[in-house]
């Protein structure tokens, strides 16, 4: 069955999450950014904004309601390591929970629905009725997927016909593809432009600005004013150094698998070096038990060598 | 402050502390944030690399690590 998440990646037109030279900001991309600028209350006019445009939900409302959430997700074991998501939040009985996907990988979309389906269950005590939350995850995915139309769409659990329920919704968005669009001087909405001034430098920013509301500008700014500060370099300098010590986790891991590897082929080599030996013994006419002490094949193998 | 790239020193050190399999926050923080002079990460690369924690429980071994980098953030 052919779905989106097996349709395979595509960078092109992907965001660098470093400082942009000339904006002299860090992209929303880049994961500290996002914290700062997204999870934080004291600019949650950012993320109504970008969420009231994309979800075509009252800004002032939306404002005036929403609250964030811890984002450290109970356990369900306590040797289970610790599940931090980038956003969570919510808007009157509705958990929205974003995640920012610089990392070209369709696990990493799994791992979300896995956080997604953490929350939607985790109003459930034991004993209790069962209860449940109604979410939205919204993937911001600094990747597209090969022969994606829409630059952001919406997915449910669903049968050919209908809809299996309406309390769970997930959201793909694209951000390569935004910009695609905009090269491709396709009319953007006004949460697509917000989104791509977050992402710009000042040379590509040109082509959009002043097509936007206001909060455009001022993202901009504080976004600069940001990046200068101590505490988020120091932030930014932690996660370099937790990006690196994933990277050595993984090249561990496939060291480890190649190892496993070879040794699984070499296992095979030397068995088919001994079959061979055997099958020249035995045209020689020698005798079972001498075949099997210089092999070391047991006699059933060694007869089953002179049926084939 | 600005940011920089991560030296070889401080990859060695990451790279060390991923094989004693101590965790990602704290090794992070060790290595930009705790140890901020290449002395101090001198000194304690060379602790790393001369302990053995074969025998230690992970607890123990967290234990041991965050001792030896008070000691040595003390020392500045």
């Amino acid at each position: 069955m052919k779905t989106l998440l097996n349709k395979g990646l595509n960078t092109k037109n992907k965001f660098s999450s470093n400082i942009l030279p000339e904006a002299k900001f860090y992209p929303l991309v880049n994961d500290c950014m996002f914290n700062s600028m997204f999870n934080n209350p004291k600019r949650k006019k950012y993320l109504c904004y970008f969420l009231s445009t994309f979800l075509n939900i009252d800004y002032d409302d939306l404002f005036n309601n929403i609250v964030f959430e811890n984002n450290i997700l109970e356990k369900d074991v306590p040797k289970e390591s610790r599940r931090t998501v980038d956003c969570l939040c919510k808007y009157k009985n509705l958990f929205i929970l974003i995640e920012m996907n610089n990392q070209s990988r369709v696990d990493v979309l799994k791992r979300n629905i896995d956080y997604m389906n953490k929350i939607y269950s985790s109003s459930r005590r034991v004993g209790s009725s069962y209860e449940y939350e109604n979410i939205i995850l919204i993937n911001f995915n600094n990747f597209s997927f090969n022969e994606e139309v829409e630059n952001s769409d919406s997915y449910m659990y669903a049968s050919r016909h209908e809809n299996l329920l309406d309390d769970i919704k997930i959201y793909q968005i694209s951000l390569p593809k935004i910009r695609e669009k905009m090269y491709n001087n396709i009319k953007l909405t006004k949460c697509e432009i917000f989104l791509l001034s977050c992402l710009l430098d000042e040379k590509e920013y040109e082509k959009i600005k002043g097509k936007g509301d206001d909060i455009s500008m001022e993202y901009r700014k504080e976004a600069k004013r940001i990046s200068k500060n101590e505490k988020f370099l120091m932030q930014n300098q932690l996660r370099q150094a937790e990006e690196f010590y994933w990277k050595v986790c993984e090249s561990k891991v496939a060291k480890a698998a190649a190892k496993k590897a070879a040794k699984k082929a070499a296992i095979k080599e030397s068995q088919k070096a001994k079959e061979s030996i055997a099958k020249n013994m035995l045209n020689k006419r020698c005798d079972i038990s001498l075949i099997s002490e210089v092999t070391g094949l047991s006699n059933k193998q060694i007869l089953s060598i002179n049926s084939r | 402050m600005k940011l920089k790239e991560l030296t070889e020193q401080e990859k060695e050190l990451i790279t060390i502390m991923v094989e004693l399999e101590i965790n990602r926050h704290l090794a992070a923080a060790i290595t930009v944030k705790y140890l901020n002079n290449v002395k101090m990460k001198e000194e304690f690369l060379n602790y790393l690399k001369n302990t053995n924690f074969e025998d230690l429980t992970e607890e123990e071994l967290e234990d041991n690590i965050i001792d030896k980098v008070n000691e040595i953030m003390s020392k500045k």
